[in-house]
């Protein structure tokens, strides 16, 4: 899933829960489970997220790959 | 004595010099194709559609004439006084043995030059619609892929990064690298575009570059560019470095943003604002959880106080009592059933008195039976001599009948 799914997703569920009674119990902690842990990995994937710069000549070449010059910056 | 020989004289025509000449030049591949800069003067344009003019700076000039279809599609017609740059072919005019620039293209290189440039573009191209807000796209909300068109090493590039870095690093950048400036610079940024275009993994494009001089911003006031700006499928956001002025291609784009940082933070959201997004939804989620739970509890305890100890009594003591008044109810039933049917039963019995012969008898009633046992009613069910039994209230008598009448 993407950051922009999770987030439609997230967004889904709130609205799921918002409506009046609709849900047994079980499905609604269900539903609170996966949004708890929407939001954790959306938070994670900004935390961990490292901008990745490509370059077309490089990728036609194929021998510098984007990876790289992140882990140049990186000091890795 | 030495003799001189004469040298044998290869004596040409004033054509034929003129041709040799021109073949000469012909020849030159240099020559052929040039770039020549200078300032236009005595300028003329005849009915014929060509256009003349003097190509001159400060020691020399040179005659240019661009003949009508290269004239009519001219990007840029000059004036006297016009900074330019021509690019032709030399050749030599051969009735007055002059040699001349064929004019292909013109080029406006000084400030006055490059403002009409600019505005002339800029009215054509906003006949024809290319500024129109019926063509400018939207942007993606969350672009997965960024493309930027902009110089491999200039500050542009750096900017772009570290401002994706701060507000949304979840976003990649595919770098296309050109020229920013320079005669080379509008065709490779035109190019640029059209091969991101060939990609589908692009979501949104920055062409753009630093600040600098109008000169320098040149490449973004082409047609050239302008057009591919225009034909890009994917939205564009043009980002040349001048916060006051306007370029062609800030115009034709989708977005037009006054530096290549701002361009980024209008494509992407801003991380602190999707953390607090996000925070907002953890405190959406928590509270509907437990107002869930609170509504669940709510039902429970209902549920549970209808099975506490103390109400069972209380239903058993209801039943009990319910039962008892039940009870009470039917034996009332009951006796005054009894009652209703004794009532009867003495009324029957009272009845049935009435109608035993033993009363008629005490009456004063007495019954005739003959000797086999038969009662008599009626005078000829015996015959005189014969005996009758007479039964009374109390006791029976034996008679013999003297006479019968009727």
């Amino acid at each position: 899933m993407t950051f922009e799914e999770k987030l439609e997703r997230l967004k889904e569920i709130v609205e799921t829960l918002e409506a009046p009674d609709t849900l047994e119990l079980d499905a609604s902690l269900t539903l609170f489970e996966e949004g708890v842990s929407l939001v954790r990995s959306c938070r994670e994937l900004l935390d961990a997220a490292e901008v990745r710069v490509q370059n077309v000549s490089q990728e036609e070449n194929g021998d510098i790959g984007a990876e790289s010059i992140v882990e140049d910056e990186n000091g890795v | 004595m030495q003799l001189e020989l004469p040298m044998p004289r290869t004596i040409f025509s004033v054509t034929q010099i003129t041709k040799t000449l021109s073949r000469i030049i012909e020849q030159q591949p240099l020559l052929q194709n040039v770039w020549i800069k200078g300032q236009v003067s005595n300028l003329s344009r005849p009915a014929s559609g060509h256009i003349y003019f003097t190509l001159k700076d400060e020691n020399s000039n040179i005659r240019s004439v661009a003949f009508r279809s290269s004239a009519s599609r001219l990007q840029f017609v000059p004036r006297d006084g016009d900074e330019v740059l021509v690019q032709g072919r030399i050749n030599i005019y051969a009735a007055s043995s002059e040699y001349q620039i064929i004019v292909n293209a013109v080029e406006p290189l000084g400030i006055g030059a490059l403002q009409r440039a600019f505005e002339e573009l800029k009215q054509k191209l906003a006949d024809e619609g290319l500024f129109d807000a019926a063509h400018k796209k939207p942007l993606p909300m969350f672009p997965k892929k960024i493309g930027v068109i902009t110089s491999e090493t200039g500050a542009a590039l750096q900017d772009i990064q570290q401002q994706l870095q701060k507000r949304y690093p979840l976003a990649e950048l595919l770098l296309y690298p050109t020229l920013v400036q320079g005669e080379y610079a509008a065709a490779q940024i035109a190019q640029a575009v059209g091969a991101m275009n060939n990609r589908t993994d692009i979501d949104v494009l920055i062409v753009g570059r630093g600040g600098g001089s109008l000169e320098d911003l040149w490449a973004f006031n082409e047609e050239i560019v302008a057009r591919a700006i225009f034909d890009s499928k994917i939205p564009v956001v043009s980002a040349v470095g001048h916060e006051t002025d306007f370029t062609i291609s800030d115009m034709v784009a989708d977005h037009r943003s006054p530096t290549p940082s701002a361009a980024v933070e209008h494509i992407v959201p801003d991380q602190q604002e999707l953390l607090a997004h996000l925070q907002g939804f953890r405190e959406r989620l928590n509270r509907l959880i437990l107002r869930r739970l609170e509504t669940q509890n709510d039902e429970l305890d209902a549920l549970e106080s209808g099975l506490s100890p103390s109400k069972q009594k209380d239903t058993i003591y209801q039943l009990s009592q319910s039962i008892d008044g039940l009870e009470a109810a039917y034996k009332k039933a009951i006796n005054d059933r009894l009652k209703v049917e004794s009532n009867q039963l003495q009324s029957l019995a009272a009845r049935l008195n009435g109608l035993s012969p033993l009363a008629t008898l005490k009456r004063g009633y007495s019954i005739c039976r003959t000797s086999s046992g038969d009662v008599v009613t009626a005078s000829d069910q015996i015959n005189v001599g014969e005996r009758l039994d007479v039964q009374l209230s109390e006791g029976n008598l034996v008679c013999t009948v003297d006479e019968c009448l009727d």
